[in-house]
């Protein structure tokens, strides 16, 4: 290199260094083994902070069901995936005590706290695994996905190692948000994210009582969708002629829904044909036949399907986010939804559907919707009109998750 | 001008309400009267009938050709000395093969008979539940509705 070179370069301004990346650790209960919306909601937040830090994933796996050659460690897209050995969570206990305290007259605000933390409890998925897998990792922020994970806020040491807790609970409408069992979230993590209002109401009641409402976080997750390829349509869905779209079951989904004869909902509906999601079949019945299509149950089909139904009945039982009803009134597609869940919140709050609270209810809407052409187009456009809004700003979604993940100072 | 928008909210009202005023709407499932009303009047032909069966029945008896030949003469008397010696040599299997063959026949006529009386006691039953299922509802309702 020349002397006059060499003098240029030592002439020029230092490069600032690039400020390290912070890491990010979210731990979850078997990544990539589900694509539910509990599933989606988790990997957007992963998503959304990978913008700005090294995420990586803590998986809480029941390894003895998985694959044997599914690895230790593993990379999924942008993220690297650490699979920690964890029980099953104990369903059975939890399903048992829940329908016990379901048949509380007054409601679950008035149980017990010792029976409101054993149904915590026996959903939790404890790990030494995961713990050492988090020591080493060091990272600067936790984010706790679901429930089962959150005696993991109990368990990271105190001090000023201690990295900022994210807490997701990812629990929809459940009445145990509320309770007592709740509280003591407040003094062990730094932030709390809901999905939904009624979420977030719940969590506020809680919060409230900890004196830690400011910890709360709104959180309104993107869902795209393909919407131009779906319109376009496919082979064989024109030949379903007018249908209702019923979702009783996702191939994954650990929600099942009540089975619903066909025959019932054609008979309401005016002879209309019946297309359902059921656990990756997909049965037709029309006026002369009901047969199973045989299709793969991708995301891309379902949205096929919805853009086209007069309506989408989702008769499962309610999740955190009400991702189908979300995604069926961004195609325009009214939906039947159950009432008081958060797909119901959706509904009302873009007037793109309809809720039942009981069947008559159910099988009312369906008339109604199939009858009323009108008015179904009036529900499809104002529940489009509010889900692009709500559902279509990711830039909004990724500031929402960065206060949430590093507090207020980091995002002024 | 615009047009208004629908509240889904009062949709829903109105349409519980509607159902309250009448009374008579299903408040659980009813079982639709046509529900599998194909299944149940579906032309179905029995086991009994199936063409294969039905052949069975017809050659399984060997018999006729087992028999001595009817010819006269001298070839005949030939054909005769044949099948005697023809029938001294392999007669024992042939008549266990008789024997297999005829009870073979009525083993799968008794299982066809069982698969049909199955088939059609199956019928009455889901005709019965049925109807007794349309007959409760229709009776639930009547009382909720009062």
């Amino acid at each position: 290199m020349s002397e006059a070179a060499e003098a240029a370069r030592q002439a020029r301004p230092a490069r600032p260094a690039r400020p390290a990346r912070p890491r990010v650790v979210v731990v979850s209960s078997a990544w990539g083994t589900n694509s539910g919306e509990r599933a989606a909601a988790i990997r957007s937040v992963a998503g959304a902070l990978a913008l700005g830090a090294e995420v990586s994933v803590v998986s809480l796996d029941d390894r003895s069901k998985l694959a044997p050659a599914r690895p230790r460690h593993y990379v999924d897209g942008i993220f690297s995936v650490h699979s920690a050995s964890a029980p099953p969570p104990r369903s059975g206990v939890s399903t048992v005590l829940r329908a016990a305290l379901g048949r509380q007259p007054e409601g679950m605000s008035t149980l017990p706290e010792v029976a409101e933390r054993g149904l915590i409890a026996a959903e939790a998925r404890p790990s030494g695994e995961a713990l050492r897998l988090l020591g080493e990792a060091a990272p600067d922020v936790v984010v706790l996905a679901g429930a089962e994970t959150l005696w993991i806020a109990n368990s990271l040491p105190l001090g000023t190692g201690r990295p900022r807790v994210v807490v997701l609970p990812l629990r929809g409408d459940d009445p145990l948000l509320a309770s007592t069992a709740f509280d003591s979230l407040g003094p062990v993590s730094d932030a709390v994210g809901a999905f939904s209002d009624s979420e977030l109401a719940l969590l506020l009641a809680s919060a409230g009582r900890a004196g830690r409402s400011g910890l709360l976080h709104r959180l309104h997750v993107p869902l795209p969708v393909n919407r131009s390829a779906a319109e376009a349509g496919m082979a064989g869905m024109a030949s379903f002629g007018s249908y209702l779209l019923l979702v009783s079951g996702w191939p994954e989904d650990d929600r099942a829904g009540t089975p619903l004869p066909h025959e019932l909902l054609r008979e309401y509906a005016g002879g209309v044909s019946v297309a359902e999601v059921r656990h990756g079949r997909w049965v037709v019945t029309d006026s002369e036949r009901r047969h199973i299509v045989a299709w793969a149950p991708s995301r891309m089909n379902v949205w096929r399907l919805m853009a086209r139904a007069i309506a989408t009945i989702d008769v499962r039982p309610p999740g955190p986010i009400g991702r189908e009803a979300i995604e069926s009134m961004l195609f325009g597609t009214p939906v039947v939804v159950p009432a008081g869940s958060v797909a119901a919140e959706h509904a009302a709050a873009a007037n793109g559907g309809l809720w039942y609270s009981n069947p008559g209810d159910l099988l009312d809407s369906v008339r109604y919707l199939a009858g009323h052409e009108r008015e179904r187009q009036l529900l499809g456009r104002s529940g489009r009109k509010w889900a692009e809004d709500e559902a279509g700003r990711s830039g909004r979604f990724v500031e929402e998750v960065s206060r949430m993940a590093y507090g207020e100072r980091r995002t002024s | 001008m615009g047009e208004l928008p629908l509240d889904a909210r009062q949709v829903v009202d109105e349409l519980r309400a509607r159902r309250q005023e009448a009374g008579s709407a299903p408040r659980s499932w009813v079982p639709s009267q046509s529900f599998e009303q194909t299944f149940e009047g579906a032309a179905r032909t029995p086991v009994g009938l199936n063409v294969d069966l039905q052949w069975l029945h017809e050659h399984w008896d060997l018999s006729e050709w087992l028999a001595s030949p009817p010819a006269r003469g001298i070839k005949g008397a030939a054909r005769r000395i044949c099948h005697r010696i023809v029938l001294a040599a392999i007669g024992p299997y042939l008549g266990k093969l008789q024997d297999y063959l005829a009870v073979n026949v009525r083993a799968v006529a008794a299982a066809s008979r069982g698969v049909d009386d199955q088939g059609a006691t199956q019928l009455r039953f889901i005709g019965a539940i049925r109807h007794d299922l349309i007959d409760f509802a229709h009776h639930v309702d009547e009382h909720l509705g009062e």
